[in-house]
């Protein structure tokens, strides 16, 4: 009798927060109108900011231009909707849809950790009540929307490293495959994750043939074919790929040298790092609980971020401190106790704290601060 | 009444051993199955192998005082079958054989024959009967012998009269005739006088339609991946099931020139686990097919197996095998297998646990499909990766989705009282599987998935690929065209939701593989050549197709991909990346589907079997080559 191998993988699953999907709905709702009503407000003090101003006059160009306007179009899910919005205040509702869907992965995820009321009240202060947060909200839209694509990713990494649940690895794959097309630095997310294929081939199927490869190609897949297809269509009606991003980017150009730049930007990621007391202590707590592969994977989108600005991606630091975070948020192990609370909890509270002492990309923030 | 039937049986048990026929270990052993179901210890000893069946039967008559008759040694007089149908001759378990010359009606029968039932037999004959006993086997012979016209006739032609509306005899109804010649006519008209227009227009819908499919069936496969963990059936709630409360099961396995793998059938087969004395196989020969007869005579299959011949005519299709089997058939449920098949041994249980948790309206559940030979060419890997997808996420997504399933080609496990209600198999169908899940779904009756896998032998060459595939893409159209015969009565015994989703499966899956070499030509053109698409196509309109190509074969690679990780077939993820070459051969496969829709709607291209070169014993998951 032939004995293909069972495609029921044996790790428990967590069961989401809620599988209802009314439920669901209600809940996105319930954050996206807060939010949007307070980034509005935001909004009204302080007005579009460079980047969304940039943004909505490449959509307006797209628009006016036809066909050549392609040239202006990546990344292309903002500058459609830019192209169809005629204000800021509709750009931010658009990226606000995007922030509800990112705050419903975090409050599954921070219920499925059952961690104590108070330290998960703690952690949404720490994210949603820093002016970093906000100024993203209300001045980039479309590192919004990628960094929301990020969460629902880094939810189905989770999902697909941890439980092993194989719906996980797609869900991260589309959704990095959204989010290059949302915002070019979602490129650096995308290799990070990929990156940590070898080592979710060794730590959860225990480096079964073709696994790494096969992982590799779940997360890869659809971020290449996106910007791969994107290209091409640039290509076929401008006659050159990725116009704005040559426009706006000095890629490659490792000035000072090659490795004098990779010091300054490891230089850059000690400051954003040591803004990110939650990502710190959250890494602290796997580096006693977890795996050596599960930490190095906890770990890489530091050598992502230092990799993508040494060759040239335009990634804020305050974009930088959201990421890690909400990264941290999101990977705090689960129902931890004694000693591991007292460490995640100082981490909060010091984030909390660091959030509105010590902020990070000071000149833009402070600027929108002003403006408030 | 317990203790009076085992009497009866230990009785009886006890005469066969005086009888020196069989052994008293063996009556022991089969006291026990009478014990855990409600089988006569005769049938027991032969569903153990202990005693043959006409030995069985041989003895029954000599102690219900009657004499033995061998029906396969005399065929039944048809003056005298007229009188009794051949539904109640199979189910009633007699039939008439001769007149004497004193003009006494002698009928066969391998039931004791009491006074009530003489006179029953009498007063349908409407004249003295006179009893003679035989096998029930043999009794099931001569009714397909006696009544071979009323059962061909039945198995081609049931259905198309019963409701002519749902077979596929006729491929083309007049109102649908008149529509495509008007299309035709508007096309040609559009590309004589507006050529221009006409071509955007067939792109750009050419375009949507295959956006749409592309796009339903992501969504659907997302749903079900969304189930991925919802174990249906566990192995506890197999354990769970006693003998006694297993029903009676038939598995119907049509052949055809299959003599290479009709061994190996018996044996799969065999392994099956379910009382053998609840399990009846038929397997379903060809009449002229006398060589796998032959071999099908020659592995000498277990008193379980029936080996029952389909009478030669046309259609000569699976279907219609199917029907006459369907005919014949005794059990509660029903299966149908592939002569190569190796189904997991547990999936009749599983199969049972599923009817027994849905209602009454839960025609038929469907096991998963997949190949013992993944890896030994490259046409084996890519149609194991189309497979991975389709039925792990696709027909689970449809599942959940509460949307109409077609069937795959085997493993489809049917309560046969609705079968019959459902009329069986369309023989005039290729894809009668696919035909029947939709017209299942479309008289009200569900069709779901169980979590049980039955394994078949990929196709490895490509011409023999190209003949069965489009045989079911020809199905597939014969389905649509069926189906939307009358659009309106669809959407209302279906609902909007199920006859969009089978419009957009049956009829988008051809489409599809229609629609893609245009908007691979459009694609190259645009890529080769730029300049000359500008006089042809609006930019929009190339945008549109070229955005809808990538788009959608980006999409299905990936869904390609996700089926074979949940697979855990992880040395097949890369080779998702060939798909857009393997779904040429659908493209190839497409186009001789729709000439042979035109040409020879009925003729079923016939895949030959047993030609892999993996030996059974070698292949699995890490499925090895042997050259």
């Amino acid at each position: 009798m032939a004995s293909a191998p069972s495609p029921l993988l044996a790790a428990p699953v967590k069961p989401r927060w809620s599988t209802d999907v009314s439920q669901r709905w209600i809940v996105r709702g319930g954050i996206a109108v807060p939010l949007t009503a307070f980034a509005l407000i935001l909004l009204g003090r302080s007005g579009a900011g460079p980047i969304n101003t940039l943004l909505l006059g490449r959509g307006a160009l797209a628009r006016s231009l036809g066909f050549d306007g392609v040239r202006f179009a990546y990344p292309p899910i903002p500058t459609f909707v830019a192209s169809l919005v005629r204000g800021p205040e509709l750009l931010v509702l658009a990226g606000c849809l995007f922030g509800a869907f990112a705050g419903l992965v975090v409050v599954e995820r921070l219920w499925s950790r059952a961690l104590p009321l108070w330290l998960d009240v703690l952690l949404i202060i720490a994210i949603m009540a820093a002016p970093a947060t906000w100024y993203v909200i209300t001045q980039d839209t479309a590192a919004l929307m990628g960094l929301s694509l990020l969460i629902v990713a880094i939810d189905g990494f989770e999902r697909f490293a941890m439980e092993g649940e194989t719906l996980g690895g797609f869900v991260t794959g589309l959704a990095l495959g959204a989010a290059v097309l949302c915002d070019p630095a979602a490129v650096v997310y995308a290799l990070t994750l990929t990156a940590a294929a070898p080592l979710i081939a060794i730590s959860r199927y225990r480096g079964e043939r073709g696994v790494t490869t096969a992982t590799l190609l779940v997360f890869a897949f659809p971020a290449f074919a996106a910007l791969a297809s994107w290209a091409f269509v640039e290509w076929r009606f401008t006659g050159s790929a990725f116009h704005t991003v040559r426009a706006d980017l000095d890629l490659f150009s490792f000035r000072g040298g090659l490795w004098s730049t990779i010091g300054r930007e490891a230089r850059r990621l000690g400051g954003v790092v040591l803004r990110s007391p939650v990502f710190v202590a959250v890494g602290v707590v796997m580096a006693l609980r977890r795996p050596t592969s599960m930490v190095l994977g906890y770990l890489l989108p530091l050598g992502a971020l230092v990799i993508g600005w040494s060759v040239g991606l335009a990634y804020p630091d305050v974009l930088a401190v959201v990421l890690l975070v909400t990264l941290g948020a999101m990977t705090i192990p689960e129902r931890i106790e004694g000693m591991d609370r007292v460490v995640v909890a100082a981490g909060v509270v010091l984030q909390v704290v660091l959030a509105f002492a010590w902020l990070p990309s000071p000149v833009l923030v402070q600027n929108w601060i002003d403006r408030l | 009444m317990v203790i009076t039937a085992l009497s009866v049986d230990e009785e009886m048990g006890a005469q066969l051993v005086e009888a020196g026929l069989v052994q008293a270990a063996d009556v022991e052993r089969a006291l026990g199955v009478c014990q855990r179901s409600d089988l006569p210890i005769g049938a027991a000893l032969v569903s153990l192998g202990a005693l043959r069946r006409d030995t069985l039967y041989r003895f029954y008559a000599e102690r219900w005082g009657c004499p033995f008759v061998d029906l396969l040694a005399a065929d039944p007089d048809p003056r005298l079958l007229h009188r009794l149908a051949p539904g109640d001759a199979l189910h009633q378990h007699w039939i008439p054989v001769r007149r004497e010359s004193d003009g006494t009606v002698v009928v066969a029968t391998c039931q004791e024959p009491t006074p009530e039932r003489r006179e029953m037999m009498a007063a349908t004959m409407g004249e003295p009967v006179r009893v003679e006993v035989t096998t029930f086997v043999d009794i099931a012979d001569a009714v397909r012998r006696g009544y071979r016209e009323h059962v061909l006739d039945e198995a081609c032609y049931g259905l198309w009269r019963r409701a002519a509306d749902q077979s596929a005899r006729q491929t083309f109804v007049r109102p649908q005739l008149v529509a495509f010649a008007a299309v035709v006519v508007i096309i040609v008209a559009g590309l004589v006088f507006a050529t221009g227009v006409t071509l955007t227009v067939l792109a750009v819908a050419g375009s949507l339609i295959f956006l749409a499919s592309v796009l339903f069936k992501f969504l659907v496969c997302l749903r079900g991946a969304r189930h991925e963990h919802d174990i249906g059936i566990t192995a506890d709630d197999v354990a769970a099931l006693t003998d006694e409360q297993l029903p009676t099961y038939t598995v119907l396995v049509p052949v055809y020139r299959e003599a290479n793998v009709v061994a190996d059938l018996v044996e799969h087969l065999g392994a099956l686990d379910y009382p053998p004395e609840k399990l009846e196989v038929l397997i379903l020969l060809e009449e002229d097919d006398v060589e796998t007869l032959e071999a099908a005579r020659a592995a000498k299959p277990p008193a379980w197996f029936t080996l029952l011949v389909v009478p030669n005519g046309l259609p000569k299709t699976k279907p219609k095998a199917c029907n006459v089997g369907l005919f014949f058939a005794h059990g509660e449920y029903l299966v149908i297998y592939d002569a190569e098949d190796r189904p997991d041994p547990d999936q009749l249980k599983k199969a049972i646990v599923a009817f027994r948790r849905s209602g009454p309206e839960r025609a038929c559940v469907q096991a998963a499909l997949n190949y013992w030979n993944v890896e030994e060419n490259a046409l084996t890997r890519m149609f194991t990766l189309e497979y991975s997808f389709w039925f792990d996420y696709m027909l689970p997504g449809l599942d959940s989705s509460k949307l109409p399933i077609p069937l795959g080609g085997t493993s489809n496990h049917f309560r046969v009282d609705v079968l019959r209600q459902l009329g069986g198999w369309d023989p005039f169908n290729v894809t009668e599987d696919a035909d029947l899940g939709i017209r299942a779904s479309a008289l009200g009756y569900s069709v779901g998935v169980i979590n049980s896998t039955t394994y078949e032998e990929a196709n490895r060459s490509v011409h023999n690929w190209i003949r069965q595939r489009s045989r079911w893409i020809k199905g597939y159209l014969q389905t649509v065209l069926v189906h939307l015969r009358n659009p309106p009565e669809l959407v209302r015994t279906a609902g909007w939701r199920r006859a969009i989703a089978f419009a957009l499966l049956i009829g988008g899956t051809p489409f599809t593989f229609l629609l893609a070499p245009p908007l691979w030509l459009i694609f190259f053109m645009s890529l080769f050549f730029p300049t000359a698409l500008e006089g042809i196509l609006p930019a929009w309109a190339v945008w549109l197709s070229l955005a809808n190509l990538l788009l959608g074969n980006a999409a299905m690679i990936y869904l390609s991909m996700m089926g074979a990780f949940k697979r855990q077939r992880y040395r097949l993820v890369p080779w998702s990346l060939l798909n857009p070459a393997y779904w040429v051969l659908h493209s190839i496969a497409s186009y001789k589907a729709l000439w042979q829709l035109l040409t020879k709607p009925h003729y079923w291209e016939k895949t030959a079997h047993g030609i892999s070169t993996v030996t059974a014993a070698r292949s699995s998951g890490e499925a090895a080559m042997v050259h």
